[in-house]
């Protein structure tokens, strides 16, 4: 675009953001440094940034801490089974405010609106109780139950169903007789995948590393999360940097991984996410 | 024909609030009831084990009286001061940068500097909390050749949040900045061109022209970073090492800590929920204020 300032012309252009890209990667990178000394590398002056061979000696120190594979498996579950059931709670209520005709549907997304701006941590407390009533603390399912449904979802999916799908083709699909759930599943949701998946992808990202409801509502090794297992290791009696962050770093990469592979999408959606907004 | 089509109408309208009702069921169960509930808890001294007496407004009375509240509450502004304005201010220079028309390698630069924001506010905690190390941290070290520190970043108040800020800043900037680029990119090109033809420079069209354009996105960063820096937990817990307390002297005891130190730790639910309240209350005049101002320049550019 027309904006480009004179000093932002090309050699001190690719140098400013070879910097910030720097800034960006360097923990990343420095979590593996450090992951991979031993005990002494955090220490030393001037600074270690060359990785070290002592990840054997430190992965063991983790696993003593927690078991790795069962904290994946509940990390897993929980973000996978949240994220897959919010895409299926936003994108049928997307399509409802999109494309039904019924009354109150203008009032009643004008709600969900205001339920935009309602900041939901600070509803803890009772959410701490009910799960205690049900029968449900240190459980996965507690972890679930409150991220099945998201404001941002049903905001997110009605704007696709919005400028996607044709009504024109709700209106073809009633005539057939096909039930509006079919409609829904069957013609809907394959012209929303994109957004869809981005929905995905965020709610994964976030079911994974939400910390401050796992913490309290998760008691036993078992059901630990990935950030509740970090937080056990940076706990005052475990002073070893190399298998905090080691177990930090191993506790992000498969995030790490998902963002390698879908970084365009989720680019997009974030870009998309500010237009609509 | 006609019969049919009314037939459809009702089925129509059956289905909409069928598929309305997931969403609102589980909307109403696990957010909005307890968050009506924290009002009503918090007129009660509330026990995590189960005793439960009304004390009326005893917990308000007594958070008005608390020290904490108000050492919490200074805390968490000044963290979030330190971070959402520096981020934006900084996510809008390198959105302007990777506007630039000519620029090669987007979609590379762009993944780069949102790469932080996948990173979980713990994993960010942990090591930010050793790169800003008292004795032998590598930022102190750095800091050795401009001829200042060690900065004591884990003991003093201030330093300390300005460390977690940083964390913040560093998650945050590029995650703002594509939001930025996007409305930059969203500028209708004409408005520079004629600009370009009155002879304006590069730095009145920004004031003049970028600015006023995208002032609903510059809007919606600052109510959703005010949201999400008031209720900051993870990071000052972390950071901290100790636990809920904030800190040996609480000096990075934020709002949301204070309220999980009441709950979870004194199990004094009554009183957590009225600073619940109080940060509810805070959080909505802050939001308030920033959609009238927001709405007010709007309506004013129109």
């Amino acid at each position: 675009m027309k904006i480009s300032f004179s000093w932002l012309k090309q050699p001190s252009l690719y140098g400013m953001l070879i910097i910030v890209a720097l800034l960006s990667l360097f923990p990343f990178y420095w979590m593996y440094v450090i992951g991979s000394s031993d005990n002494s590398a955090i220490a030393t002056i001037p600074p270690t940034i060359v990785p070290g061979n002592n990840w054997p000696a430190n992965f063991a120190q983790i696993t003593e801490m927690f078991n790795i594979w069962t904290v994946y498996r509940n990390s897993f579950i929980v973000a996978a089974v949240t994220a897959i059931l919010q895409v299926f709670t936003s994108t049928l209520a997307g399509f409802a405010f999109a494309k039904l005709r019924f009354r109150g549907n203008q009032a009643l997304f004008g709600v969900v609106m205001v339920f935009l701006m309602i900041p939901l941590q600070l509803g803890i407390i009772p959410l701490y109780l009910l799960m205690s009533k049900i029968g449900l603390v240190d459980t996965l399912a507690a972890l679930i139950l409150p991220y099945v449904v998201s404001v941002f979802g049903v905001f997110w999916m009605r704007q696709a169903m919005l400028s996607n799908v044709p009504s024109e083709l709700i209106d073809s699909g009633a005539v057939d007789g096909a039930g509006f759930f079919r409609i829904y599943w069957s013609l809907a949701l394959p012209l929303v995948r994109s957004s869809a998946f981005v929905l995905l992808l965020f709610t994964f990202l976030t079911a994974w590393n939400d910390f401050a409801w796992p913490l309290i509502i998760t008691q036993t090794p078992d059901n630990f999360t990935a950030q509740v297992a970090v937080s056990q290791l940076n706990s005052a009696n475990n002073p070893s940097y190399p298998s905090i962050l080691g177990g930090s770093l191993l506790m992000a990469l498969p995030l790490i991984a998902m963002f390698i592979v879908t970084a365009k999408q989720f680019v997009a959606g974030v870009m998309d996410g500010a237009v609509k907004g | 024909m006609s019969k049919a089509i009314h037939i459809s109408r009702k089925e129509e309208s059956r289905a909409g609030y069928l598929f309305l009702s997931p969403f609102f069921l589980l909307f109403g169960i696990f957010g909005l009831l307890p968050i009506i509930f924290t009002f009503y808890v918090s007129f009660f001294k509330w026990d995590l084990l189960g005793t439960q007496e009304w004390v009326g407004l005893d917990n308000y009375i007594e958070l008005v009286a608390d020290e904490r509240f108000y050492s919490s509450l200074s805390n968490t502004i000044s963290i979030f001061l330190l971070s959402s304005a520096p981020q934006l201010v900084a996510a809008l220079l390198l959105a302007l940068v990777l506007n630039n028309k000519k620029l090669r390698f987007r979609t590379f630069w762009r993944s780069v500097i949102l790469f932080p924001f996948i990173t979980s506010t713990v994993a960010v905690a942990v090591v930010f909390g050793a790169m800003f190390a008292d004795n032998g941290g590598m930022v102190n070290w750095a800091l050795g050749f401009l001829g200042v520190g060690p900065v004591p970043w884990h003991a003093d108040g201030l330093a300390g949040q300005f460390v977690i800020a940083m964390m913040v800043n560093w998650r945050w900037t590029g995650y703002n900045t594509l939001i930025f680029l996007a409305a930059l990119q969203a500028i209708p090109a004409e408005l520079y061109e004629a600009a370009e033809v009155d002879g304006a420079t590069k730095l009145s069209q920004f004031f003049n022209i970028t600015i006023p354009q995208i002032r609903p996105t510059i809007f919606f960063t600052v109510v959703t970073s005010t949201i999400g820096g008031l209720q900051i937990f993870a990071e000052p817990y972390m950071f901290s090492g100790t636990g809920y307390a904030g800190g040996s002297d609480g000096q990075f005891r934020t709002m949301t800590l204070f309220l999980f130190d009441q709950a979870f730790a004194q199990l004094r639910l009554g009183y957590s929920s009225a600073i619940a309240v109080g940060l509810f209350l805070i959080i909505a005049i802050i939001a308030g204020a920033n959609f009238l101002i927001s709405s007010k320049l709007v309506k004013a550019d129109k």
